[in-house]
């Protein structure tokens, strides 16, 4: 075999190691779900989660108030912030701070595991929150799952 | 107690005790009582600011001041899912001041009744200013200066929502209240509004603010009390008045934006005997007295006072602030223009005046400041800025630096 035969058959097998290399960090991001609680007749778009966890949208269509479930320091919030907020959990942070000490936004709850999440969403009414999907149990009701 | 005041109060006690009843026999779990807000301390210096001292300009650096420290304490239930309390506690020296407290029932994101006492909605700042570790700045723009407030603050009810439209959101809202005097003048229905629309989530906003006092009022203060929490002049007998405001923000990628011009219309009549007190206790200059009195070279008598007092008062201010992120936190250089206009002020705050407007020749002043921020944390800011007043004084361009050092910490998040 020539020499350049055998380059032309390692480049695509160079090719495939690569994308497999640069491709793993994506497939390991764990897919996300948002929760409500599991007695919860909401059923938010994307855009509505969007708008609530940027204090754009602090109630539901009933009327009951937005409580926020965050886990901003966890490897799924920092997902969360990235792929589906487009914004860093700094600014977010900043924007409830002004919305909270004005009285127009109830203050986020902030976690640091996807079992406290849980816990904090099926406990307070109007809450929603994010987890990693595989976290996903009965005690809470998934609304969106973002890959 | 005013009857629109023990109206006021019953409507809020109402409320309160339709939210606690709820909340008390609601079946869902309740959140708990939310407890936040930030302390405060701050330093500030004026360095030689112009007086008039034997026919000539002389300049005097004030004595350093270093502020109590002070705090906002907030405490915000959300009694049942569509009843929320909320109350603003100030402090400082010793004192307590109630600047908030009201209750809230939301029909829907586009419906919320709140009564009590309020922040009403207008422009960018109103709403947000005890929320001072969150802004650009240390000063508030001048239509928000404690001292030459354009409208009060605080309203009594107010109906404000959301509404969806494109990418963003209409937001709206209607109040009203006792209205800006310390009696009520009968027919008299002061109206408060605000308009915007949010888009690209929060980044953007443009929006217009109005407030009517629905007829004649007075002022919350008299002569001799101080500057009024209002916008109307304590030695005015009458004031029926409108304000207009327009105001936009653009925050992208760090960068903040922020614009607003108000102009306050003012229908008045002065009362006699206090602009002779006023008169007699204060220096006014050549064009006030110009205003005051029909012949400004005679005597300050009861005849010779002008009292067809119309006027307006007009601001504008930019903004811009950028923000970055370092390994040692957020740092955010910002800059500011203010601009104001009152004819009708005078110089001396223990009178009703103020001691920016009122002392120029012709009631206008440039503010230019500069400044940074920085957080360390996010509850952290740390803001040191500098500015510097522009007017005529006596005939002459003047004008003086003064700085200004605050530290908060946000606490409760």
């Amino acid at each position: 075999m020539s020499r350049h035969a055998i380059r032309r058959a390692l480049l695509p097998i160079l090719g495939l190691a690569a994308g497999l290399v640069l491709g793993s960090p994506e497939t390991a991001q764990a897919q996300i779900s948002v929760i409500v609680g599991p007695s919860s007749s909401q059923a938010p778009s994307k855009e509505q989660v969007v708008e609530m966890f940027v204090g754009s949208r602090t109630t539901w269509g009933d009327g009951t108030k937005v409580q926020i479930v965050d886990q901003p320091t966890t490897a799924v919030g920092q997902q969360f912030y990235e792929k589906v907020l487009g914004q860093s959990a700094v600014d977010v942070r900043k924007t409830f701070i002004e919305l909270v000490l004005s009285g127009q936004a109830a203050k986020p709850e902030r976690f640091s595991s996807d079992a406290e999440v849980k816990a904090a969403v099926a406990s307070m009414p109007g809450s929603i929150g994010f987890i990693q999907a595989s976290s996903l149990d009965a005690s809470v009701k998934e609304v969106l799952r973002v890959n | 107690m005013k009857t629109r005041d023990l109206r006021s109060g019953i409507a809020t006690g109402l409320l309160l005790a339709a939210g606690l009843a709820a909340g008390v026999s609601g079946v869902d779990a309740q959140q708990e009582l939310s407890t936040y807000g930030y302390f405060s301390w701050r330093y500030e210096q004026v360095f030689q600011e112009p007086g008039w001292d034997g026919g000539k300009i002389v300049k005097e650096t004030s004595p350093r001041e270093f502020t109590m420290p002070f705090f906002n304490l907030m405490l915000q239930h959300q009694i049942a899912p569509r009843f929320t309390a909320y109350a603003n506690l100030s402090g400082a020296g010793g004192a307590l001041e109630v600047r908030n407290l009201w209750g809230e029932y939301t029909f829907s994101q586009k419906v919320n009744l709140r009564v009590g006492k309020i922040y009403r909605k207008f422009g960018l700042y109103n709403e947000i200013l005890d929320a001072v570790p969150t802004y650009y700045g240390i000063e508030p723009p001048e239509g928000f200066d404690s001292d030459h407030f354009l409208v009060s603050r605080t309203t009594s009810v107010m109906v404000f929502g959301g509404i969806q439209a494109g990418s963003g959101t209409v937001n709206y809202s209607v109040s009203t209240d006792n209205g800006e005097g310390a009696d009520i003048f009968k027919g008299a229905f002061p109206l408060g509004w605000d308009l915007n629309y949010k888009f690209g989530g929060r980044r953007y906003t443009v929006g217009f603010s109005g407030y009517t006092s629905g007829g004649q009022t007075n002022s919350d203060k008299g002569v001799g009390e101080g500057s009024p929490k209002s916008g109307v002049l304590p030695w005015m007998a009458v004031d029926s008045f409108y304000v207009l405001n327009g105001y936009g923000e653009a925050r992208v990628k760090g960068l903040t934006l922020q614009f607003e011009y108000a102009r306050a219309s003012h229908e008045a009549e002065r009362d006699v005997d206090a602009v002779l007190a006023v008169l007699a206790n204060t220096s006014v200059n050549d064009a006030q007295k110009a205003r005051f009195l029909r012949d400004p070279n005679g005597a300050a008598t009861a005849a010779n006072v002008r009292t067809v007092g119309d006027y307006d008062v007009s601001t504008w201010y930019l903004r811009a602030g950028y923000s970055r992120n370092t390994s040692h936190g957020e740092i955010g250089p910002y800059i500011q223009w203010d601009w104001y206009k009152n004819p009708e002020t005078i110089a001396k705050k223990t009178w009703g005046g103020d001691n920016e407007a009122g002392v120029a020749d012709d009631g206008k002043f440039n503010k230019g400041t500069i400044g940074i921020l920085f957080r360390p944390i996010p509850q952290v800011a740390v803001k040191l800025d500098g500015s510097s007043h522009f007017y005529r004084f006596h005939g002459q361009n003047v004008s003086y630096p003064e700085i200004r050092f605050d530290i908060s910490y946000t606490f409760g998040f």
